[in-house]
């Protein structure tokens, strides 16, 4: 890793001079104060921005750089005085409104910012530890506002809902933002009033843990499938700080009567949340408790009380084996985990008045793998990832493509990036630094978060 | 060891020697004027008489190639003698190639007036003070490898022009490959061998090949899925090639046979062959996959909404009309336009376009409804 970095920095200075001409040439000059500066200028000191761009950025320092605040001042544009440099400034990368439901094209590439409550309920789980450092560095969660995922909303919320649900799946080059879009598709539903089932990260579910064996029991229902005990119990805290609310307001009544031993039994017409305290407070009932619950959801929805948005991250890892072994030492397909079979079947055409949206994910295809030494070489098309027996299952499904940020979205991340003082080296700051930045990203998102981090 | 090196230094010796007395005969005969070897020097030659200007001075000449300057007369070593010039430095510029070449022999160097290099540097001590790898004097390396210098343009010409006469005219009718591929579809080689020896016969000459292309043979879809499997070949262009029988004749009648027993087998439908399933089949056949099941069960699905919905304009799937049955589901135009992107999916492979061709087409088969849908 150290290596690297040390490449970086040497093809850095290449890169340098050679973006430093190729931004002279297109004479896309930024204006730019320096930070001591501004403090000490007056407050009448008006200072002009070129149209499109309207973060200011400091160059002064570096010598390579000749765009100073003089040449720019003679400029005709839009005028903000500096003392609104750093923080007062209404800066183009963020939406208008924080409402995840109210997104349109035109807020595409522009952050948003989510609430506390939000970021942790729908949010947090599933990201890269990346991400998550940042949001405690920045001290808030933002999630940019993207084309797929304004794809997606745009079909489930003109989806006709008295039909089987319709399957759309995210796919893309690891750290293209899948996950991201899934998480800003749950956050908009949830806040609609939708019921949702949300697995954050499939690989959690299937990779190995390095503290022991995943925890796992033979099922007590069926006959020949394994129990997660652990992550059953997980998901259903999970699934209840995201629905509680939703749940207690439906009121959802149990149509069958659930023996789970001689004496344990939920009887019929007992509330859903009573199942659902039930499986968090026995471990041994988790899984059996969440096919339950999805029986009761399903006819539910059945009914029209409540709509229900199904997302997995990570599809693939559907028919991907786990790590577990059975009694002959033989590793265990996710097909024989009750579990995950559970989720399994809300993919069926069985029920209505919800919808299946999903990730494919080349992650959760590189584990227990090795054919890749890398997971960024692994092919991230959906056929490949999704296999035949996927494929047969799967299919009609709508694949959406996500794609690396294009300039406009790289633009604001370092933008936003600068703004929250992430970014600071002198260089990096001026137009030729940032497009340095992003050629070495490669425009993605995964790469800039990581490689920003040593500007 | 030793001996054999003595030896070849005295033949060395031996025919510098005589090589040294030659041309110095050589040089007493022709030369014009008797030399005052006494007052000569190394390197200036004397002149005839017509050398001299006006003034009665010599002229001073320059040293010309194959001179051979003399050098203590009298002794064994008379004169320093030079190498006789290779031939390419006398060959015009606008000779006849094919005379001086006539045949395929191996690389002489001094016969090649080209200047060419071949071989490898060890290190650059090695090199002549270019660098570059040795050139063409004494290079073996240009004796090892083949060479086509008798196989110019201009020795294919000759060869051309004497084989003429053997020849009869090209039909008309037959001037582009297409049209021979049209009307001799089946190309039949054999190959005949004369050379002298007590038997003329050569166990080579039995060799019959037959080629043709197998898309000019009528066959449907199943009876070429099983003539590729009989093959064990996707290649259009086949090629039977028999010996196993002494006779040409018996070869040839064999193939005929193969060619025909191939061709019927093919065509046959074995009961085991219902038994079949997508797994089995050389190609992706959407007819035989799960996807079709699934579509068929889907649109079976969303039918049946449709029918308990009164209003026709509301229902999901306009273009399913109530009396279509599951059989007949398959002919609709959406989904002979799915069936068609997946089965591109599956033969080219995924990529941009195909994923989107399908993803276009699920959209149109379920008829998925968007704002930009609504609004248009």
């Amino acid at each position: 890793m150290k290596r690297s970095i040390i490449s970086y920095r040497s093809y850095c200075q290449l890169l340098r001079l050679w973006s430093s001409k190729s931004a002279r040439v297109g004479s896309s000059s930024v204006c730019c104060v320096k930070d001591n500066i501004v403090t000490s200028l007056p407050a009448c000191f008006q200072l002009t921005v070129p149209p499109g761009r309207s973060y200011c950025t400091s160059t002064e320092n570096v010598d390579e750089e000749e765009d100073v605040i003089e040449d720019d001042i003679d400029d005709v544009g839009p005028t903000i005085p500096v003392f609104q440099h750093r923080t007062n400034l209404p800066a183009k990368f963020r939406t208008q409104h924080d409402d995840p439901t109210k997104f349109s094209l035109e807020d595409v590439g522009l952050y948003y910012k989510v609430s506390p409550e939000d970021y942790k309920k729908y949010i947090q789980s599933g990201q890269w530890p990346g991400y998550k450092k940042q949001v405690k560095t920045f001290t808030e969660a933002t999630v940019m506002v993207r084309q797929p995922a304004l794809e997606v909303l745009d079909i489930i919320e003109n989806a006709n809902y008295d039909y089987p649900p319709l399957r759309l799946f995210f796919y893309g080059k690891v750290g293209t933002g899948k996950s991201m879009s899934l998480s800003h598709v749950v956050q908009h539903c949830g806040h609609q009033g939708m019921l949702t089932i949300h697995i954050p990260d499939f690989n959690e579910l299937i990779r190995h843990r390095t503290s022991g064996v995943r925890p796992h029991a033979p099922s007590e229902y069926t006959d020949g499938l394994i129990d997660y005990t652990d992550d059953a119990l997980n998901w259903l805290q999970y699934f209840k700080l995201q629905n509680e609310e939703l749940l207690k307001k439906l009121n959802i009544k149990t149509t069958k009567e659930y023996v789970w031993s001689a004496r344990d039994s939920t009887p019929v017409g007992s509330d859903i949340l009573d199942l659902l305290s039930f499986g968090l407070e026995r471990k041994k009932y988790s899984s059996d408790c969440i096919g339950a619950m999805f029986r009761e959801i399903k006819k539910a929805a059945n009914e029209k009380r409540v709509k229900v948005l199904v997302a997995i991250d990570g599809v693939n890892g559907l028919w991907k084996n786990t790590t577990i072994k059975d009694s002959e030492k033989k590793i265990i397909n996710a097909q024989k985990v009750s579990t995950i079979q559970h989720f399994h079947k809300l993919f069926e055409h069985n029920w209505s008045n919800g919808i299946c949206v999903g990730t494919l994910c080349p992650s959760v295809e590189a584990i227990n793998n090795t054919m890749y030494e890398n997971k960024m070489d692994v092919p991230y098309t959906p056929q490949y990832l999704l296999k035949k027996e996927g494929f047969d299952y799967m299919d009609p499904f709508v694949p959406i493509i996500v794609s690396e940020y294009n300039f406009k979205e790289a633009h604001n991340c370092i933008d936003y990036y600068i703004e929250r003082k992430w970014i600071q080296s002198p260089r990096s700051l001026t137009e030729s630094g940032k497009k340095e930045i992003m050629m070495l990203a490669n425009m993605n998102p995964l790469q800039l978060m990581t490689i920003s981090g040593r500007f | 060891m030793a001996a054999p090196m003595n030896s070849r230094c005295i033949s060395c010796y031996n025919y510098s020697l005589s090589h040294v007395i030659n041309s110095a005969k050589v040089l007493r005969s022709s030369s014009r004027l008797v030399s005052d070897a006494a007052s000569s020097r190394k390197d200036a030659v004397i002149g005839s008489t017509d050398d001299k200007d006006s003034k009665g001075f010599r002229r001073y000449q320059m040293k010309k190639f194959g001179d051979i300057p003399m050098e203590r007369k009298g002794s064994r070593f008379t004169a320093m003698v030079k190498p006789i010039a290779p031939r390419y430095t006398k060959m015009p510029v606008n000779q006849d190639w094919t005379n001086v070449w006539p045949t395929a022999q191996t690389f002489k160097w001094s016969v090649v007036p080209l200047p060419l290099k071949q071989g490898y540097l060890k290190n650059k001590m090695e090199a002549a003070g270019d660098g570059l790898p040795p050139q063409k004097r004494g290079n073996t390396e240009l004796i090892k490898i083949p060479n086509f210098l008798h196989l110019t343009p201009k020795h294919i010409e000759k060869h051309c022009k004497a084989i003429k006469k053997f020849c009869t005219e090209w039909p008309s009718e037959l001037d582009t490959v297409k049209d021979m591929d049209y009307h001799f579809p089946l190309e039949v080689i054999t190959e005949d061998y004369c050379f002298s020896s007590p038997s003329v016969r050569d166990p080579r000459a039995r060799t019959v090949t037959f080629k043709f292309k197998a898309s000019d043979l009528e066959m449907d879809s199943h009876a070429r899925d099983k003539w590729q499997k009989l093959l064990k070949s996707r290649d259009d262009k086949v090629t039977l090639k028999a010996d196993r029988c002494p006779l040409r004749k018996q070869n040839y009648d064999y193939l005929q046979y193969l060619l025909t027993a191939l061709y019927f087998e093919s065509w046959k439908v074995e009961p085991w062959e219902a038994e079949m399933t997508q797994e089995d089949m050389l190609d992706y056949s959407w007819d035989l996959s799960h996807s079709k099941t699934n579509v068929v069960n889907i649109i079976n699905k969303y039918r049946e909404k449709d029918q308990t919905i009164e209003d026709p304009t509301k229902r999901r799937l306009p273009y399913v009309s109530d009396d279509v049955s599951p059989d007949t589901v398959t002919s609709l135009e959406p989904v002979k336009e799915y069936k068609q992107s997946v089965e591109e999916l599956n033969m080219t492979g995924e990529n941009i376009t195909t994923i989107n061709n399908y993803k276009e087409s699920v959209l149109k088969l379920l008829n998925v409804q968007t704002k930009s849908n609504n609004s248009s």
